[in-house]
Order: structure tokens, then sequence, then C-alpha cells
């Protein structure tokens, strides 16, 4: 359906209006200039004359103009598109304001009652894209952003290919005044052509709809791809006219009703082929990354794992397996892909680098740690869907088996199918083997408490030790970790000594490795379990917190609690040693590999900086002995509703 | 597999000869005698297979040891238990079955683990180094962003103190690394200057036993 015959008749009296308008204001402006050059100067001593322009009698005995606002039998685009949002189920939406969307603004701040969707006010788009993307990964649902369609979108775009590059959806509403002929001068520079292209390569749809009609359908597309595996952000362009047009009241445009397609699952002779393998291998690996779509993706593993006895890794995109199951073979990596004869990845974003290695020299090289002989197996929605310019597809691994489908719904057959398979004597050989992991992942465990040990009374602060003075106060609670510090090459301290058994308790990676990701996630988590009464609970490194701190600003705001314990090392740490790597390789000493990568000189007050934000802050801590009692009085604010930061100087990673 | 190789015909060559080397040494090794272990030739294979299987990456191009994995040079393990625990090892060692490596070369290895040459290089004391200068040393060469300010390990490399791997084998592990740690060059680290970071690293304090600390209760 088109705009209505009235709508557009009304349209063009605006343009009308505005094009009148701004020649009086033109003359309103020269006739005040003109006023003022044949104005004599002050005398010494007189307050200078105004220089603003000043109502003139001329414009006070103009007659009045036609008043332009809504009548009782009208309300307007934006009305109408927050209905269709209201119909999506958004309980929020993040923005940064912004002109070009004001009119949707000001529909769901007051048309909306501003709840579902609640505008929650964000001073970065970065801020807002990441906020969006963690509280998926919580809830399992979608919030929307808004943004201008340049200035804005330019801003979110690098917290968007973060959100590309995870597979998690993000709704994403731009502004834009699409037409020419009626921009104001500031929507010059906010106006473009295709406002989506910019982010069409790390983006899985997106439309800029021409009609109320186009819009509805769009908005409901738009959602209905961006939550199908594999789920993706998508981008809607609405027109900033469009919004702002009056409708009759009484047109009733239709609302298109959301059907969510069921994932795809994978056939049943190849998942047949896969059991097989599963049941005859004598030394089976599960690897896990993006697959735990949902709370019940857990279950299955567990279900799949403890029919096998497989061992489990757990790469952490998702909170995949718990971190104490005697499964979990994920602190001895490398030992278990060496010793399996058969590895299934599911949901596996680098298969290569699973069962590879690569040796960061001068001269690159790679290794296979897989055995030879090992069959390799995929079950991915990563088959179904790639673009060409952003690389984030990985190195292409010769496997035995593919399966082009979503692992959590390929799951169920999949567990059915090994069930059927099992004999008694191979049930034998399972429990035998799940001892030897048991035995594994115990001895695992146990030399990871002992490393803790290893410089536990330290300054600054051991990360080992930070991690367990945060666990001391949190493992009687009901915790999530929601920011993106958990796993790296051999665990991260939290898994290793923390005890993962729910799905919430971890929300994965930034996804494109863009930093700035942690701060505004652990925002977006923490508003996700608010709803739930959790406690959220953030080791916040401090690079990454530099990036947009304003966010804290906005857990303030929204009273969303939130205990940030920085993890302050005061350097961008990982850069810091690909510059040693240089410096190394070249022979040139690295004395001065610290130039450029170091955050210090002045050394940066976490804790000043949250207190100006208007949130709790104790800080810097640099004896450990003073980190306990630091996070009791923090948690205890947290638990009174609001965010807290307790800052702490630590050692580098 | 090597990507990206970007060396001189003349590396080139030296690389040609020392496979084609490796592969006589490997034909010799497994045609034309029995294994013979704390010969020459035993321990000229024997530190062939060591690193072509990859025993280095984890225990050391000696076989000191390393956070990752037990020293095995000069162990008091006798040639067929240490055969079979290759086969079959504990903890997180992957097996080696007999068709990725043979007793034969499982042999040598052991012989190259016994020889005077390594032997030498577990008992060699360090030479002296202030523990003060090497806390600042260790700090100004970047060793604390992969080991951590006290040396006790981190994600991106193991442990190094207290009770550092012996002096030899650290220095030749530093000049020449055998995973992605960068290597330091004498003309950026002189074998003094590794000799204090040294005594640093011997100097950590050791850390209290783990079931004392009540936040590590598992």
């Amino acid at each position: 359906m088109a705009r209505s015959k009235g709508s557009t008749q009304r349209s063009i009296e605006r343009r009308e209006f505005l094009q009148k308008g701004a020649l009086a204001g033109a003359a309103l402006v020269g006739s005040a200039t003109g006023a003022a050059a044949q104005s004599p100067a002050p005398a010494a001593g007189q307050p200078a004359a105004p220089t603003t322009p000043v109502m003139t009698a001329a414009a006070e005995a103009a007659e009045p103009r036609e008043v332009q606002v809504l009548d009782e039998n009208q309300r307007c685009g934006s009305d109408y598109m927050v209905d269709v949002f209201k119909s999506l189920g958004f309980e929020y939406v993040c923005a940064n304001p912004g002109s070009s969307f004001r009119g949707l603004h000001e529909s769901i701040i007051n048309y909306g009652g501003n709840k579902s969707p609640e505008l929650i006010t964000c001073c970065h788009e970065e801020s807002s894209v990441a906020m969006a993307h963690a509280y998926y990964k919580a809830e399992g649902k979608p919030i929307a952003v808004m943004a201008h369609g340049t200035v804005g979108l330019q801003h979110a775009s690098m917290a968007l290919y973060n959100a590309w590059c995870d597979r998690v959806p993000v709704y994403m509403v731009i502004g834009n005044y699409n037409d020419a002929a009626v921009r104001r001068p500031a929507e010059w520079y906010h106006g473009v052509q295709d406002a989506a292209a910019m982010v069409r390569d790390f983006t899985k749809w997106d439309d800029t709809p021409w009609s109320l009609t186009h819009f509805a359908e769009s908005a409901v597309r738009a959602y209905k791809l961006a939550v199908t595996p594999p789920m993706a952000p998508t981008v809607l362009v609405l027109d900033g006219i469009m919004m702002e047009d009056a409708i009759a009241r009484d047109n009733r445009l239709p609302i298109p009703r959301l059907t969510i397609p069921a994932p795809p699952q994978g056939d049943s002779g190849s998942v047949e082929d896969v059991a097989r393998l599963l049941v005859a291998a004598e030394s089976p690996l599960l690897v896990a990354d993006r697959l735990a779509r949902t709370p019940n993706g857990m279950k299955l593993l567990i279900e799949l794992a403890e029919t096998l006895q497989a061992g489990v890794i757990d790469q952490g995109s998702r909170m995949n397996f718990p971190s104490r199951h005697q499964l979990n073979q994920t602190q001895r990596a490398a030992a278990a892909v060496g010793e399996a004869d058969v590895i299934l990845g599911l949901e596996v974003s680098d298969f290569w680098a699973t069962v590879n290695t690569l040796r960061d020299q001068l001269h690159r090289s790679t290794h296979r740690i897989a055995k030879p002989t090992a069959k390799l197996i995929t079950i991915t929605t990563g088959d179904l869907y790639v673009r060409a310019n952003y690389q984030d597809f990985r190195r292409l691994q010769d496997l035995d088996l593919a399966i082009a489908a979503d692992g959590e719904a390929t799951l169920p057959s999949l567990i059915e199918a090994v069930k059927r398979l099992t004999t008694g004597d191979r049930k034998r050989v399972f429990q035998e083997r799940g001892a030897k992991l048991a035995e594994a992942s115990r001895a695992a465990a146990e030399r990871s408490r002992v490393a803790a040990t290893y410089a536990w009374d330290a300054s600054p602060v051991s990360t080992a030790r930070l991690s367990a003075e945060v666990w001391a106060q949190i493992r009687n609670e009901d915790w999530s970790l929601v920011s993106n510090y958990y796993t790296d090459a051999t665990g991260g301290w939290p898994r290793k000594l923390w005890n993962f058994d729910k799905p919430y308790q971890w929300l994965g990676h930034a996804g494109g490795g863009g930093i700035g990701y942690g701060a505004p996630a652990s925002v977006g988590g923490a508003l996700a379990n608010r709803r739930h009464g959790r406690l959220s609970v953030a080791i916040q490194t401090d690079g990454d917190f530099m990036y947009a701190p304003g966010v804290l600003w906005t857990a303030a705001h929204h009273r969303i609690p939130l205990l940030s314990v920085m993890n302050n090392n005061r350097a961008y740490h990982m850069e810091l040693m690909h510059v040693q790597r240089m410096c190394n390789a070249r022979n040139r000493g690295v004395d001065r590999g610290t130039i450029g990568s170091e955050l210090t000189d002045p050394n940066i007050d976490y804790a000043k900086l949250a207190q100006s934000l208007g949130v709790y802050a104790e800080g810097p801590i640099t004896n450990p002995a003073d980190l306990g009692p630091a996070l009791k009085r923090a948690i205890a604010v947290v638990k009174r509703g609001e965010p807290a930061l307790v800052d702490v100087v630590t050692q580098v990673r | 597999m090597r990507i990206g190789f970007r060396g001189t015909a003349a590396v080139r060559v030296v690389i040609m000869a020392v496979t084609l080397m490796a592969g006589v040494v490997a034909q010799a090794g497994q045609a034309a005698r029995a294994p013979q272990p704390g010969t020459d030739q035993g321990v000229v294979s024997g530190r062939l297979s060591y690193t072509q299987t990859g025993c280095d990456t984890c225990h050391g191009t000696d076989g000191s040891g390393t956070a990752a994995a037990p020293r095995i040079a000069t162990s008091a393990l006798q040639l067929q238990a240490f055969i079979a625990y290759v086969r079959k090892p504990t903890g997180t060692m992957p097996a080696r079955s007999a068709e990725a490596i043979s007793d034969r070369n499982l042999t040598d290895i052991y012989a190259y683990l016994h020889s005077p040459a390594v032997r030498s290089a577990q008992t060699a004391a360090p030479p002296a180094g202030s523990v003060a200068a090497g806390a600042m040393l260790y700090k100004k060469i970047g060793c604390y962003e992969c080991h951590a300010n006290e040396g006790q390990g981190g994600a991106q490399g193991p442990r190094l103190g207290p009770n550092p791997i012996p002096f030899a084998r650290f220095g030749t592990y530093v000049r020449n690394p055998a995973g992605d740690m960068p290597p330091y060059t004498a003309k950026v680290l002189s074998d003094q200057d590794l000799a204090t970071i040294y005594a640093f690293l011997e100097a950590r304090p050791r850390p209290p036993a783990v079931n004392s600390i009540p936040l590590l209760a598992p």
C-alpha cells in the first residue's frame, strides 16, 4: 500500500511551508542585520547591543501563520512504526539521540509510553550496538538500536562488525531524510543515497522502505532474517519524512505476523554417518564454539558427551559446556586434539586452527596437531552463508564430512542415532574412556589451582588472584560474567577457577576482536540480567574501557546493576607483545617496545572516572589483601540496584 | 608445512641439504643398523627424531623440560619403560603409536637424552647475576609481557620461576625458542644479561601450598 493521498498532500504543504518559512526567516535575518548596521555605536560605558536577532515590529505585526500540529483525527507514521516494533516484542531500544529519527524517538517516548520498547540513552552508537549484542546472548531476544544513517552508523559500524563475526542478531534502525528537497542544512551532512551501503558487507540484509506498508513488511522481515541461523545484524533505513508525516488515525495499516523459521537440521543420512563414526571411535572429541543458541544447547551437548563418554572442548564463543564437568577437556585442549581419532566441530568458527597451529615467527609456519588419520567432521551454519570481502570465514580445512546445518538443532537427532547404534560392548568401552577423561580433567584443574598460587601476594595483583577474589565473593550468588574476559589460549583464569554450569553465566566474545566491546557489552548483558535478579560481574580491561567509558553513565542513569572489576594493567598488552615480536624479529632490542602501547604518564584513575559518571567506585587497589573487602562493599551497592566499579592495578594478563 | 617463506637461495640450499641428510640418517637408522643406545650414531639420529616428532615442543630442545612438560633428559626411567610411557602416557601428553614413531626411533631418542652433551647441559652452573638488576632487566626486555611480572607464567607464556630450568637450557631456549616466543640474540641480550635474569627467576619466592589458600578451594 502506498502512502495515502491525504498524506501526500500534507507532505507537499509542509514543503511549501518550509520553503516559505525559510524565505521569511531570511528576510527576518536580513532585516535584523540591516537594523544593526544602522544603529549607532554604543557610548562608552553603555552595554553593547545584543548580536542575536530580535523580533522586529514588522514580525510582531505579521498575520499568524497556519498552525501545523496533528489534529485529533491524525497520528504520524512513526506512531505506526512503534505499533510494529511493539508487535515484535522489543523490550528496549538503545540510542544516542539523532535528528534524523526524531519522529520515531518522540513516538517511542510519548505514543508508546516509553515501554516495550523503553529508550536506553547511550553516549556512543558503538555502545548502543555492543549493548544489544550482549543483551541478545544473555536473553535470547534482540533489542533495537537507533542511529543516524550517516554519522551514527559510522560510529556503530565497528560494533556491527563484531556482531556479524559473532553471528548475533542486532536490529539496526537508522534515520535518513531521503528527499533532498526537504532537508534542513544539517540534514545534508546526515543525508545519504544508500545509507546501509557502508555496512552491507557485514550485515545480513537491509532495506529502505518507501511506504508505511513497505516499512511494516521490511521491519518484520528484518527481524525474521536476523534471528534465523546463521544469525546476523540487519538494517532498516527509515525516511525522516515518513516518520513525521501525518496519517489518518482511523487508517488501520496492517501489522504483519512474525513467524520465525525453524533452524535447518542436518539430513538424516549424514547424521547417521556422524553417529556411526562417533560410536566406533576410540577417542572421539566434541568441539563446540557458537553451538548453544539457547539454554537447551548446553543440555544437549552434555547429553551427547555423556552418552559417548567423549571429551569436550568448549572454545567459548557461547556457554556450551560446564567448566567443571568431568568430560571437559578445555584446559588440555591441544593434548585432547592430539589424542582424538574423530573430531566433531559444532558451530566452530575456526576449525582449521582447532586441528593446526601457526607459529608466529619471522617466517610463519604451520603444523597439524591432530593425528593425520583423525576423521574430521563439522556441523555448522557457517557453510550456509558467507560474504566475500571481510575474511572472517577463516582457512579451509580438509574434512571427511561436513553438514551445513544448525548445530543445536541437529543434536537431538544425532543423540538419538548415537544411542541407537551403541551396543553393550561399546558402552563398556565408553565407561572406561570416561574414567580416564575424568582423571585427566581433574589433573588439569589441579594444575590450574597450583599455578594460581604463584605470585599470590604480589603487587601489582596477579590476574589469578583477582579472579579468585572475585569468585570468593560471588560463588554463592546467582551470578553472570558479562564481560568478554574468560578465555584465551589456555582457558583464562575465571574458567580455570570458577564453576560455570548455567547457560547465562558466560556470554561469549566480541566476535570480530574489535576492542571497545567489553564495557558496553557488560552493561547490555547486565540489562538483560536485571529482570532475572542475577548478579552481573565484569572483569573489565582498561584499554577496552577507554574506548567509550560513557556507557557507565548509561548504567548509572538506567539503574543497571553491574559490578565492574578493573583488570588495569596500564597498557594495550596484546599489542605490546606484537610490537615486541617485531623488535625481536628485527634484532633491534625491545627497550622502546612499550612506546605507543602503554597507558601511563599519567596513570588513569578509573575510580574517579567512574565516580564522575555517577557510579560508586573504589581504587586503585595495588595490595591484593585490600581487594576482598573492596569487592564486598561494591557488591552491596550492586545489590541495591546500581553499578559499582573497583579499580585493581594488575599484572599483565 | 611452511607458508610465506622468504629465505634466500643460500638458505634454501642449506635447508635442502639438512633435509636430505635427515632422510639419509633416517634411512640408515631404519635399515642398516641395530639400535645402540649411547652410540654417536644413535645420538645423532635420536636428536633428529626428537625434534621431528615434536618432543621438543613441550620438553624443550634438549629434554630439560618446560612449564608444559617435565624434564626427560637423563631421567632414571629405563628404556623399555620410556617406550611404554610414550605409547600409553598418563596426563596431558598425547600417545604416540608405533606407526607414528617406531621403537627404534624411540631408542635413538633415549640415547640422545642420555648423551654426554645433554648430561652436561643439565649440570652446568649459571654465572653469577644480581637479583635486583635481573628484576629491572626482566621488565625492560619484556619477559613479563608473556611470563607475568613474577615469572609465574600467563596465558601467553609458561612459568619460569622459581626453580627455573637449567641455565644452559634456559640460554639455548632464549636464543632459539621452539614455539612462538620471539628469539633474543646476543646482540640485544648478552650472556651476562641472561645470567642476571636467571638470578631473578631463581630468587622468586616459592608459593604457599595450594591447600593453605581458602580462596583456591575447589
